[in-house]
């Protein structure tokens, strides 16, 4: 197990995991997804969650999502310690500090677009108004200003997962957790997916963690920890990051979002 | 999140699935409908038949030989030997209190011809009061009056089946038929009072109370105790609060008169309209229930279609179940989104099953002589029970929808 020694910083990791266990128990037997994983991710990185399939990458990510509790060991998110938290409260961190972006995006089938978006909003408390202005300049963000009542099944994979990436920026979350965000696209979208990420973190300063089993998406990345048989195998920063975005003069700005807080 | 919202997404899941909620809708549609029409066309029969008694005269009590069993059924385990006389008309009317008129009948079978023309109906011998106790007069020529009695005059009223039979497009006033071979003149037609569960009223016909005893029906005109022999005595009474005063007192004056002992039951019956409205009353109130229960079980049904579409749905929906928690949706906010489309379904569907029911009540009133009678209770039932329906049926499946575990619900292909 190769220890990660963070450097010694000031700083209020996002994400302050250590020592985590995950044991699924299914009958008699009992399967160690995780086994004493610790890792600490600061606002603003761009990193990725690199293993073979079944290495626990899902596992872990669902625990740092909180969509999940570790069996043991503890986990801060933003300096506020998740393992107490009862599953409403868990509910209003992911609402609130979570996006998600899932490899089969998950979108509200017969629903326009722009109503895709609003769902977390809804959720969070948002007034009617606020939440479609916040869905529109979202969408417009994520180069989809055009196809805001489109159902979701009347658009392309790549125009989906964009939908989908909307709806986890809308509610400017402090990160957002992408599982095999391009597993389902072909390359070029999948380029244009991973543009997205990497423009979403440069510009707005949102910590986005990947989750793949692709070591070319995670050269997307400035920083890949390596997970195999639910342990962390190797932490290092990628030193010819792959930039997926065309030059830069062709692209868009991106317009309305603004950093996110904390 | 706010109830407004909570409802607005289930109406937007409702929406977008039209085919299935209008259908598993109907279900309920149908429960409702039921419910009311059938309390309706229940009701409708009570009043019917308060109305059938009603209309036969008002405070009416009537005297009868023989004891009626009670919970219906005629039955006469005295035989005919017994029977009420004249005698006992006379003393009725003379000491019991109260009386606003009185009748009396008497008669038996009458085979009537007309030229080729026959009918067989009951003939009752009356006096002329009976007209007005019975509530019931001529619609045209006269009713028997105190001539035709002191005359035994061969005269006779008839009623509208029978001047049908005999007359058919024709005038019968004074012609001549003949009842059991004797010759009778028309001196009348009765109003037509239409047929009722109690029989077709309109075939029968009204001869003097003494051309029956003495000229048409002799020969079982005569009582045990050698009195003239009578059907029914009818007592009109001042008002339905003097009915107990004057039952009971024809009870105990007739009890003597027939020499009954302390612990003997009546050898005849005192029937009052009210008792008889009350009893089929009765009887009808568990027809009502009865329709009502068959019908809330179509409402069960109806009930369990939701389920079964809720359950449906909460599978269909287990990804987007999983997606809505893992962007912040509480275990309540997805009980609330699942029950509130369950309730609006239920709800909805309860709201046209008013129609129908309406709707079905009014079909039945076109086509049947009773008048059903939709009542306000009947659709607060109604639709308070598909309400409770809906809340018990889509509270299991929308329970089932939040307690699922978003990582399991994400998972699920
Ligand atoms: N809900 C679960 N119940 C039982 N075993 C599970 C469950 N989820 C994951 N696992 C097991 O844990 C291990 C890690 O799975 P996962 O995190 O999905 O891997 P990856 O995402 O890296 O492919 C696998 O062996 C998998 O079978
Ligand atoms: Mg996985």
């Amino acid at each position: 197990m190769t220890e990660v020694k963070a450097p010694v910083d000031k700083r209020v990791p996002v994400i302050d995991a250590q020592n985590i266990v995950k044991t699924y128990k299914m009958g008699d037997i009992e399967v160690n997804a995780l086994r004493g994983v610790s890792v600490r991710i600061f606002a603003g990185e761009l990193a990725s969650i690199m293993g073979p399939s079944g290495s626990g990458k899902t596992t872990l990510m669902n625990i740092l999502g909180c969509l999940d509790q570790s069996t043991t060991g503890s986990y801060k998110l933003d300096g506020v310690d998740v393992d107490k938290l009862s599953d409403d409260q868990l509910a209003s961190i992911r609402n609130r500090k979570i996006g998600f972006v899932f490899q089969s995006f998950n979108l509200l089938r017969r629903t326009p677009a722009i109503e895709n978006v609003e769902q977390p909003l809804i959720y969070g408390g948002i007034g009617m108004r606020e939440r479609r202005e916040r869905s529109r300049a979202a969408l417009e963000s994520v180069g989809l200003g055009d196809r805001l009542k489109h159902h979701a099944n009347e658009l392309s994979g790549g125009q989906q997962q964009r939908v989908a990436i909307a709806r986890a920026i809308v509610t400017r979350p402090s990160l957002i957790l992408a599982d095999e965000p391009t597993g389902n696209l072909d390359s070029k979208s999948g380029a244009e997916i991973m543009c997205l990420f990497q423009r979403l973190n440069e510009e707005s300063g949102i910590t986005v963690i990947f989750v793949t089993h692709d070591q070319r998406i995670a050269s997307h990345t400035r920083r890949v920890i390596s997970i195999a048989d639910g342990q962390i195998t190797g932490d290092v920063a990628v030193e010819d990051q792959i930039l997926a975005c065309p030059d830069p003069a062709v692209v868009r700005p991106m317009p309305v979002l603004e950093k996110a807080k904390r | 999140m706010n109830i407004i919202e909570v409802i607005r997404l289930s109406l937007h899941t409702l929406a977008a699935n039209k085919l299935r909620a209008a259908l598993t809708m109907f279900g309920i549609s149908i429960g409702v409908g039921a419910v009311i029409a059938l309390l309706a066309i229940g009701t409708g029969v009570q009043t019917y038949i308060t109305q059938q008694f009603t209309s036969s005269g008002t405070n009416l009590i009537a005297v009868i030989p023989g004891q009626i069993q009670r919970g219906g059924g005629g039955g006469n385990p005295f035989g005919p030997q017994v029977g009420l006389g004249m005698s006992d008309y006379r003393a009725v009317v003379g000491s019991v209190p109260f009386l606003l008129d009185t009748a009396v009948d008497f008669g038996g079978l009458g085979s009537f011809t007309y030229e080729s023309n026959q009918s067989e109906v009951n003939v009752s011998g009356v006096t002329p009061s009976y007209s007005t106790v019975r509530n019931w007069s001529t619609r045209i020529g006269r009713f028997i009056d105190d001539g035709d009695n002191g005359g035994r005059s061969r005269v006779v009223v008839l009623g509208q089946t029978v001047a049908n039979d005999l007359f058919p497009g024709l005038n019968p006033l004074d012609e001549v038929v003949k009842i059991n071979n004797v010759p009778f003149r028309v001196i009348g037609v009765m109003e037509t009072k239409g047929s009722s569960f109690l029989g077709d009223q309109d075939a029968t016909a009204f001869i003097p109370l003494t051309t029956a005893q003495e000229r048409l029906f002799q020969a079982s005109a005569q009582t045990k105790g050698g009195d003239r022999r009578i059907n029914t005595i009818y007592l009109q009474v001042q008002d339905d609060s003097a009915r107990p005063i004057v039952t009971a007192a024809v009870n105990a004056l007739l009890r003597e008169r027939h020499h009954i002992a302390v612990d003997d039951p009546n050898d005849f019956s005192v029937v009052s309209q009210t008792e008889l409205i009350n009893t089929f009353g009765a009887v009808t109130e568990v027809l009502t229930v009865f329709l009502g229960a068959i019908a809330a079980i179509s409402l069960l049904v109806g009930g369990i279609g939701i389920m079964n579409i809720m359950l449906v749905s909460v599978t269909e929906r287990t990804r987007e179940i999983g997606l809505r928690k893992a962007i912040g949706a509480t275990s309540r906010a997805i009980l609330g989104q699942f029950l509130a489309e369950a309730m609006f379904l239920s709800l909805l569907g309860g709201m046209i099953g008013i129609a129908i029911g309406v709707g079905g009540a009014y079909a039945v009133s076109r086509v049947a002589d009773i008048h059903p009678e939709v009542q306000l209770s009947a659709v607060t039932l109604a639709v308070g029970f598909s309400l409770a329906v809906g809340l018990f049926f889509g509270i299991y499946p929308a329970r089932r929808a939040s307690r699922l575990n978003p990582i399991d619900a994400l998972r699920f292909e």
